[in-house]
C-alpha cells in the first residue's frame, strides 16, 4: 500500500497518463493532488471526460500534449484552465469522439493493433491531426466491404483510478456506473488504485458483481477516504458543489487559480490527510450519501 | 398561461419523441424535454446517458449526464463504451444535441473557435455528440438562436449534420440518416428534402419574421405565410413547472 506522494514519486517526467472519472464523479482526486504538489513535468494526458482531474493538472502546468474528447464542467461551464492554456498553445491538443478515444484504449487492452469505428468520418475529427503519430484511417473491409475507421491502439504508462474498496488482493470494487475505468486499466502498463475503504476479501468476493478490476491487474493500492473530493463517490458522497464552485470562480483568472491550488495543494505538500483537516469534519458529514439513493438529497440537511 | 421560449423550446421537443424511441439524451434542455415527453406522451421511451446509465428513471432533475441523481433506479450501468456501442449497433432511434455553431447543413461545433492549432475560444470538444449525430437513427438539434450561433462557415465540423448536402451525407460511409429537426427559442425547422438545407416551418408566438431573419448568419428564406408553433398546453407548463424543473434552472426566462 502506498501513500499518494509516494505515487506521485513513481510517476517519471513525461509519463503517458489516463485517469478514472466521469464529470463530477470518481475522479482520483487525492493522486491528481500529489502530482501537482510534485510539479510532475511534461506529462501527456488522455482524457475522455475526467474533466477535474485534467483541469488540475494542467492549470499547475503540468500537461504538454492532451488527447481529449470532452472536458467541460456540468452544470458550471468550461474549463477555464484547460481553455487558456489551449489558446495561449502551452498544451497541445488532437480530438477525439467519445467513441474513438475510448475504442484505442479498448484495443490497447484487448491486445490488438487497432480498432474499427463508424463515427468521426467526414468531420475536422478525422481530417485534422495534429500529433506525430498516425491517428485514424478508413479501411473497406473484406467480409462486408463497408466502410469503417480504423483508430491504433492506446497503452498509455499509467492509469490511475478513484474506487469504492478494495481487499487485501487488490480486487477493486465500485458500486455505480464505471465510466471508462475498465477499459483504461486494461490498456495501461502500471495501474494504481486509490479507494475508500479497504476490506477483507470475505467482503468483496461475496459480491464480485461488484468488482470491476481484479487484483492481479492492479500494482498498487493507495488508501484515501474521501480521495474523489470535490467529485462525488456514488454511495458514498456527493460532489462538493460548493467547493467546486470555489474553485470555478477562483479560475476566471491566472492568480485565483495559483491561489487555490496553494491554498488547496501546494501549501499542504499535497498531504491527504491534511486536505482532509482543511476542509473539517463539518463540510464532509454533509456531503456523505443517503444509503437508499446513493447521493445527498436536497432538502434533506 | 403565458410560456417562456425555453418552456416552448422543451415543449415543441418533447412532442417529437416516440413511445419506441431509444434517447441517447445530452444534459439541459434535451433532458427536460425528454422528461416531459416521458411523464407525458411516451411513457415506454428509454432514456441512455453517455455516462453509461440505461434506462434511467430519475426522481429529480439531474445537472448532467454523470449526475449521481440518475444512477439509482436505472435498468443497467454499462459504462461508457457500452453505452456508446448501442449507438453502432444502430439500436439508438433518436439524439439530441447542441452547439455553439450550427450551419445551413445542421452540422455542429463543439471543439474550437477560430484556427485548431491557435484558438480564440478553446470549447469543451466532441465528447459523445459526433458518435451521436453520426449513428444515431434521428438526431434533433436544440440551440438558441444568434448569428454566432448560426454562422455562414464553421470553424471546426465536430457533429455531422448534411455535410455539403443530403447527397453528401447519403454517400458517406456514417450509418444514421442525419438531423430531423432543429428546434431554437425562435422557431422549429427541418432540412429540405432535396439539398438537406435548414427551412423554416414555424415561428413561436411573437416572434417576428425578421427577428429570425436577423439572427442567423446565413441567408435563410422565411416566408410571410409561415404558420406560428403550437404553444405549450396548460398540461406541458404545468409538468415542467412543478414536477421536472420548479427552480427554472432550465426552462426559466434567463437560462441559457
Amino acid at each position: 500500500m502506498l501513500t499518494p506522494q509516494e505515487v506521485a514519486a513513481r510517476v517519471p517526467d513525461g509519463s503517458h497518463i489516463v485517469v478514472g472519472g466521469f464529470a463530477d464523479t470518481i475522479n482520483p482526486m487525492a493522486l491528481i493532488r500529489s502530482l501537482v504538489a510534485r510539479q510532475v513535468k511534461n506529462l501527456e494526458l488522455s482524457a475522455v471526460a475526467e474533466a477535474w482531474s485534467a483541469e488540475f493538472l494542467i492549470a499547475a502546468g503540468l500537461v504538454r500534449k492532451l488527447r481529449l474528447s470532452n472536458l467541460m464542467f456540468e452544470g458550471l461551464g468550461r474549463c477555464r484552465a484547460i481553455s487558456r492554456a489551449i489558446e495561449a498553445g502551452s498544451v497541445e491538443t488532437d480530438d477525439y469522439s467519445h467513441f474513438g478515444l475510448i475504442s484505442r484504449l479498448v484495443a490497447g487492452g484487448e491486445g490488438l493493433p487497432f480498432a474499427a469505428v463508424r463515427s468521426m468520418m467526414d468531420t475536422s475529427l478525422e481530417s485534422v491531426e495534429t500529433f506525430d503519430e498516425p491517428k485514424g484511417r478508413r479501411y473497406v473491409d473484406p467480409f462486408f466491404a463497408e466502410t469503417v475507421y480504423l483508430l491504433p491502439r492506446l497503452q498509455p504508462d499509467m492509469a490511475l483510478i478513484h474506487a469504492a474498496r478494495a481487499d487485501e488482493d487488490g480486487n477493486i470494487q465500485l458500486f455505480g456506473p464505471s465510466a471508462v475505468i475498465q477499459d483504461q486499466v486494461r490498456a495501461a502498463r502500471e495501474v494504481i488504485v486509490s479507494v475508500e475503504e479497504i476490506v477483507p476479501s470475505r467482503v468483496t468476493r461475496a459480491v464480485p458483481a461488484s468488482t470491476i478490476v481484479p487484483g492481479f491487474l492492479v500494482d498498487a493500492i493507495v488508501w484515501a477516504p474521501f480521495g474523489a473530493h470535490p467529485t462525488g463517490l456514488f454511495s458514498y458522497y456527493g460532489a462538493d458543489k460548493a467547493h467546486l464552485e470555489e474553485y470555478y470562480e477562483a479560475s476566471r483568472t491566472v492568480s485565483g487559480t495559483n491561489a487555490y491550488l496553494e491554498r488547496y495543494i501546494w501549501s499542504i505538500e499535497g498531504d491527504h490527510w491534511e486536505y482532509l483537516r482543511h476542509l473539517g469534519p463539518h463540510r464532509l458529514a454533509h456531503l456523505r450519501a443517503d444509503p437508499y439513493w446513493g447521493y445527498v438529497r436536497e432538502g434533506a440537511r | 398561461m403565458s410560456a417562456t421560449r425555453s418552456e416552448t423550446m422543451a415543449c415543441v421537443t418533447a412532442r417529437l419523441v416516440k413511445n419506441t424511441d431509444v434517447i441517447f439524451v445530452g444534459t439541459g434542455l434535451p433532458m427536460v424535454a425528454t422528461y416531459l415527453a416521458k411523464q407525458l406522451y411516451v411513457p415506454l421511451a428509454v432514456m441512455v446517458f453517455e455516462s453509461g446509465i440505461v434506462d434511467a428513471n430519475p426522481t429529480e432533475l439531474a445537472t448532467g449526464v454523470g449526475d449521481l441523481r440518475l444512477v439509482r433506479d436505472a435498468a443497467l450501468h454499462l459504462g461508457m463504451r457500452g453505452a456508446l456501442g448501442l449507438l453502432q449497433a444502430g439500436r439508438i432511434t433518436l439524439g439530441m444535441l447542441g452547439a455553439a455553431e450550427i450551419d445551413r447543413f445542421g452540422n455542429m461545433n463543439s471543439t474550437v473557435i477560430g484556427d485548431y492549432l491557435h484558438p480564440a475560444v478553446r470549447l469543451p470538444g466532441s465528447g459523445g455528440a459526433n458518435d451521436i449525430a453520426s449513428m444515431a437513427a434521428r438526431v434533433i438539434i436544440i440551440a438558441r438562436h444568434s448569428k454566432r450561433r448560426f454562422p455562414e462557415s464553421l470553424s471546426y465540423l465536430t457533429s455531422p449534420g448534411f455535410l455539403t448536402g443530403r447527397k453528401a451525407r447519403q454517400a458517406s460511409p456514417l450509418p444514421g440518416r442525419g438531423p430531423i429537426s432543429l428546434i431554437t427559442d425562435l422557431g422549429t425547422f427541418g432540412f429540405d428534402e432535396a439539398s438537406g438545407e435548414l427551412v423554416v416551418e414555424t415561428l413561436h408566438a411573437g416572434v417576428e419574421r425578421d427577428e429570425v431573419i436577423d439572427a442567423t448568419g446565413f441567408p435563410l428564406a422565411v416566408p410571410s405565410d409561415v404558420p406560428e408553433t403550437r404553444p405549450p398546453t396548460v398540461e406541458e407548463l404545468a409538468a415542467l413547472r412543478t414536477r421536472i424543473d420548479p427552480d427554472g434552472v432550465y426552462i426559466g426566462e434567463e437560462s441559457a
